[in-house]
């Protein structure tokens, strides 16, 4: 324990920066999530394991199910730099009612664009590296067409003949020939269209016409066609392959009309299907979502009844046994020790990896971890997220307010649970210069709620 | 906006329009305007409203022209779509489009994109607003409601820009589950946008505004600043006709009909017909009637005379029965110009009809309640016509054995009564305590569909707390979302969020769900197995109590609520034709108003000459009873007590005195104690005055048909008796009325 709780590597200034802010917003950091991961070491492997899959043409299906911060964002996030370090391109993306799977109304497309606007590679990680990838396949073909002596845009046409037997294939490769034509002649104009038609940001077919002279577009119906697409492309551009992590999986759960849902949950058996059958090829699906979304029989997948025989857990896989190879991973809550050293650890990012800079001592976490055990009870293993945000906060404050002890802090903390809020009483916390109402008294009655 | 108002060739505004422009423009205060019917409210409303809309893009675009100067289309389009600045709610489609074409001409003078949703807007159109929601829209609370369950998440960004709320109409939400529906919208909507833009009410003159502001912002109706005009606008063109049907009748035709009423009473329809048919023809109106067996009758005498004149058939049947196929080709024909038509309806489907204005609205039978006068008055007259409202009252004629209550000519009076109320511009206030828990389930259910899925505090705070539904305390709620989930309208996951339930959806995803109202349905009146026809009922049933039903007494077996079937035997006793039971319950001020009718001498001039003879006779009637004097009229082994008192407090009168071993059943506008001499009755009144009154929830468990409001189903015993002890009892009333009548039973 004492080799976790002090590593000896220093933390560079702006990742040290970053992670703080992401942790004190409540949001998982883009950067150095090695520095604070903790614990799920076999769930880690197995999802290596679907990575290097990927990386050899296969595919791969995963449901990551934890409860409400537990860490499911993070995880995610951790596989896909895993990803991104073994030369997959990822795209990541929240569902929420206006970005779905499946619909008609525009939303299925949004979550396309979403996607590709987050497009990552090992040297882009941040996302917006859709020109890259494809000016990486430019080059590439520019480079064996040099080799074989061939026209460069014979040469395209031909490394692209793959994706003409897929669905939507042939005006895909017309889209990546425009942008040939651009590159060629410097025409920046076009270079940018064709770029944004790839991104699913072209609405209507005319403007796609007039732009590029292709008569689709990447809409609602044609999602998912065009992310196996995109995977294949990205093999010929020369990278291993590529991994989709959709999360917040919770609101496809969420959606009150059942049609709509059920039509979100056909989709994502075909890809489960495509997935597991191996029909897809160099495409991963990571999905993050919440317990009730995959196992309550009304509305979550499981009421979709071709989707629960597939995605049934393991049978044998209880009371210590594990299975980490079927399509569902279930995040495993952190233990006191596993939160004990996430605490340690981020002591040790708060003071840049300099354990003299540390601002408490080892009994100060085991204090935190004890009051908020007495507040919340022990919610907090499997919801680190309040938990964590309140510790990154009482850093800050120990910073700043260096002559004050932290014995007496520990015993302000609060940890509350979360409210939507759009349907506060409008006055309780708005921005508005007027207070509109006051708030009701708060009561426990409703809070605890159980129907 | 001036070169507008020098085009209408208008010299000067209306008062109203004058008074309102101040308040409006300051944009901070909400703001009533009350006038009558083409008085300009809407011009009142929308010229300092886009005045204002002008004045804000005028800056906005001087503010922004050092940026852009050189893309001045690009600029505006960035000053207009900034959602939906006005929004304008009125009650029905039809007004809706002509407010479309009256402000159309308006909004494209100052540059204001002008749109319209509600049912037969496409869905193209409602799609194109969504992504680019701007200037004014006009909408129904129907559409706004879904809205909300249909494109939740967008609502917030949707509604960004709003700068005034206009409700139309106002006095026709007053007292409804749809204005409560309405309070909720516009409560829901603030709470998106975080902020309050104010509210425009526009309504017709009436007696109490303060009540109109209670209704707009219940929170705060001191600041609301109210402009009232008293000019007249058009004017109003009224007559009151009697008919009297005889008892045996010409044919005596109904014997064998199961409308036993038939008996006696053709020869006065088929004169009401041919008044009808003398009057209407050529026009649009709309005649009511007050159950769909009378809506039956009268379309097909109508129908009948049109043959025999060889003219075409104008008269439309339009009632809850009839496929919807049928209901709106009478509408489309009456939406229709060119063709002239009359729609023959139920006074329950009223608020169904989706029409514009009328020529004329005809009433045969004493109208529900005072508000329904105002609500067909308002859709009677274009424009700058006079209003005209045509009421048929049919009378028995008397012979020995008829009743107090016809002998009364209860007919006659009481709409007598309402119709002066109306002309002093009163209406009934609401009897609901404000629960109102149909309405809160359907906006419980609207909330969690806009969110996907809400925590009950969250719920509580949104729409009870300080919201809508304030009067609905905590303890409350929690059981009306408990009696929710065994509906399995309600779910709820392992975090306590609270979603739809497998039925909640599919309530939820249909059309139906949107509307707050209830069309009511009427009940199947079943005797032995055998069906005797169907009437509207809105008083309170009781196991044994009486019911006047096809020219009979009956007496209630039981009530099945679901099916809405009562099940009657026959009881003795005569009837008395005019019943009343099956109106919506007459207000205590109605009734205090007849008395004044009964005790005046003054001859309305809007009577017909038939209509003041039976005044009179009522008139003579009341003083030969001694009913000016005292409230007990004792007959043979009958006791009758005219307290002259609501129905609400007569129905309760009556039950607390059936629970003192009394046959005692509201006649008209009595209460009729049988097999019971005065004494016994003074007995009865004086145990129960000595006692303490019992609260409404307990007196309400004898209610066989309890749930009135569309969602009433789904509340659990404690909440339906609640809420129907306090809709449907007033005890307070009638201990009253017992203080009233104690004395005079000794006297007898």
């Amino acid at each position: 324990m004492t080799s976790l709780t002090h590593p000896a590597n220093r933390i560079r200034p702006r990742e040290r920066d970053a992670i703080i802010q992401s942790l004190r917003a409540g949001v998982v950091p883009r950067v150095g999530q090695r520095h604070i991961q903790v614990g799920r070491a076999d769930e880690v492997t197995a999802l290596i394991g679907d990575i290097d899959r990927v990386a050899d043409g296969g595919s791969a299906f995963r449901l990551v199910i934890g409860e409400y911060g537990a860490g499911k964002s993070f995880f995610l996030n951790l596989v896909r730099s895993i990803a991104l370090e073994r030369k997959l391109v990822t795209v990541h993306g929240d569902l929420s009612p206006e970005r779905r799977l499946q619909s008609t109304g525009g939303q299925a497309r949004g979550l396309y664009a979403e996607l590709m606007r987050n497009l990552s590679t090992r040297a882009k990680p941040d996302g917006g590296a859709m020109p890259s990838v494809v000016e990486r396949f430019i080059t590439s073909s520019l480079a064996e067409a040099r080799l074989q002596g061939g026209r460069p845009e014979t040469v395209i046409r031909q490394r692209l003949a793959g994706l003409q037997e897929m669905v939507g294939g042939y005006d895909f490769a017309e889209v990546i020939a425009a942008y040939w034509r651009a590159y060629d002649t410097g025409n920046e104009q076009l270079r940018s269209d064709v770029v944004r038609w790839l991104r699913g940001e072209f609405s209507t077919r005319t403007d796609s016409r007039h732009a590029i002279g292709v008569r689709t577009i990447i809409d609602d119906r044609t999602f998912y066609d065009h992310l196996k697409l995109f995977a294949r492309f990205v093999r010929y551009a020369g990278f291993s392959g590529l991994l989709v992590c959709l999360d917040e999986m919770v609101n496809l759960y969420k959606m009150s009309h059942t049609r709509a849902r059920n039509s979100n949950y056909e989709q994502v058996l075909r890809i489960l299907n495509d997935c597991l059958q191996g029909s897809a090829s160099g495409l991963g699906f990571v999905f993050g979502g919440t317990p009730d979304m995959l196992l309550d029989t009304r509305r979550g997948l499981y009421s979709y009844p071709a989707l629960q025989s597939r995605l049934a857990e393991n049978t044998f896989a209880r009371k210590g046994l594990v299975d980490f190879s079927g399509p569902v991973i279930r995040l495993a809550n952190l233990s006191p020790e596993d939160m004990y050293v996430l605490l340690a650890k981020l002591r040790h990012v708060f003071a840049g990896g300099d354990p003299s800079a540390y601002l408490l001592p080892d009994e100060a976490l085991s204090a935190f971890m004890d009051h908020c055990a007495a507040r919340i009870g022990d919610a907090y293993f499997r919801t680190p997220r309040t938990t964590v945000k309140e510790f990154v906060n009482l850093l800050a404050v120990l910073e700043q307010n260096p002559d004050i002890r932290w014995s007496e802090l520990i015993g302000r903390v609060e940890i509350e649970a979360e409210t939507n809020p759009d349907l506060a009483p409008a006055g309780k916390g708005s921005r508005t210069q007027e207070s509109l109402l006051d708030a009701p008294p708060a009561d426990d009655n409703l809070i605890h709620f159980r129907l | 906006m001036q070169r507008w108002i020098y085009d209408r060739g208008w010299t000067s505004l209306h008062d109203a329009q004058e008074r309102a422009t101040a308040p409006i423009l300051g944009g901070k205060r909400d703001v009533i305007i009350a006038a009558a019917t083409a008085a300009g409210k809407t011009e009142a409303a929308f010229l300092p409203i886009l005045s204002h809309l002008a004045v804000v893009a005028e800056e906005e675009s001087t503010r922004r022209t050092g940026r852009a100067a050189d893309q001045p289309w690009a600029e505006r389009c960035s000053a207009i779509s900034l959602g939906v600045q006005v929004l304008y709610i009125s009650p029905l489609k039809a007004l809706i489009n002509d407010q479309y074409r009256r402000l159309e001409d308006l909004c494209g003078r100052v540059d204001v994109p002008l749109h319209r949703w509600h049912g037969d807007v496409s869905a193209s159109a409602k799609r194109k607003l969504v992504t680019q929601p701007s200037g004014l829209l006009l909408i129904t609370p129907e559409s706004l409601e879904a809205a909300f369950v249909n494109r939740g998440p967008t609502i917030p960004r949707f509604f960004s820009g709003l700068r005034y709320l206009v409700i139309d109409e106002l006095h026709s939400f007053l007292n409804t589950q749809r204005g409560a529906q309405l309070q909720s919208l516009m409560h829901r909507i603030e709470l998106a946008i975080r902020r309050r833009p104010p509210r425009i009410g526009l309504s017709a003159t009436l007696g109490d505004v303060g009540r109109a502001a209670a209704f707009l912002r219940p929170d705060n109706p001191e600041q609301v600043s109210i402009v009232e005009s008293k000019s007249d606008g058009r004017g109003l063109m009224l007559q009151l006709r009697g008919y009297t049907a005889s008892p045996d009748g010409d044919r005596a035709g109904g014997e064998s009909a199961p409308d036993g009423k038939a008996v006696g009473h053709d020869s006065a329809r088929t004169g009401i017909a041919h008044h009808l048919f003398d009057r209407l023809r050529g026009q649009d109106n709309l005649v009511f009637t007050n159950s769909r067996n009378e809506v039956e009758i009268y379309s097909d005498l109508l129908a009948r005379r049109s043959e025999r004149a060889r003219v075409p058939n104008e008269f439309r049947p339009h009632h809850g029965n009839l496929s919807k196929e049928l209901r709106e080709a009478t509408e489309e024909q009456l939406k229709d110009p060119t063709r002239p038509t009359s729609a023959v309806s139920t006074s329950t489907l009223e608020l169904g009809i989706d029409i514009g204005t009328v020529a004329t609205v005809a009433q045969v039978g004493p109208p529900p309640s005072v508000s329904s006068l105002w609500q067909r008055l308002g859709r009677s007259g274009r424009r700058e016509d006079p209003a005209v409202l045509r009421l048929y009252i049919t009378e028995d004629s008397l012979h020995p054995r008829s009743l107090p209550p016809d002998i009364l000519r209860g007919g006659v009076v009481q709409t007598t009564a309402m119709v002066r109320l109306m002309i002093d511009r009163w209406l009934e206030s609401s009897h609901d305590p404000g629960y109102n828990y149909s309405t809160l389930i359907q906006q419980v259910m609207s909330v969690i569909a806009q969110h996907g899925g809400a925590t009950a505090a969250d719920l509580y705070g949104a729409l009870c707390g300080p919201g809508p539904f304030r009067l609905v305390d905590r303890e409350r709620f929690v059981r009306l979302l408990r009696a929710m989930a065994a509906h399995d309208l309600l779910m709820q996951n392992s975090e306590g969020l609270l979603l739809l339930g497998q039925a909640g959806e599919r309530q939820v995803n249909h059309f139906r769900f949107y509307t707050a109202f209830h069309t009511a349905e009427e009940w199947r009146i079943v005797s032995r197995g055998k069906t005797l026809g169907t009437i509207p009922i809105h008083q309170p049933l009781r196991q044994g109590a009486l019911l006047i039903f096809a020219g009979k007494s009956w007496m209630v077996a039981g009530v099945d609520n679901s099916a809405r079937v009562v099940e009657v035997e026959t009881s003795g006793g005569g009837v008395p034709h005019f019943s009343g039971g099956h109106a919506p319950a007459v207000s205590d001020r109605v009734r205090a108003e007849m008395v004044a009718v009964y005790r005046s001498t003054d001859i309305p001039a809007w009577l017909d000459r038939n209509a003041q003879q039976l005044l009179a006779e009522g008139r003579t009637a009341f003083r030969r009873f001694g009913l000016d004097l005292t409230t007990v009229l004792a007959g043979e082994s009958v006791v009758r007590l005219f307290p002259w008192t609501g129905d609400r407090a007569l129905t309760t009168a009556a039950m607390a005195l059936s629970r003192e071993g009394l046959r005692a059943n509201v006649e008209g506008p009595a209460i009729r104690v049988e097999n019971a001499g005065t004494g016994e009755v003074a007995a009865a009144v004086g145990r129960l005055l000595a006692g303490p009154p019992p609260s409404p929830t307990e007196l309400a468990k004898a209610i066989k048909n309890p749930e009135i409001d569309k969602w009433d189903w789904v509340l659990d015993e404690s909440l339906t008796y609640e809420t129907a002890g306090a809709r449907l009892l007033d005890v307070e009333g009638a201990w009253k009325l017992f203080w009233k009548v104690a004395p005079d039973l000794r006297r007898t």
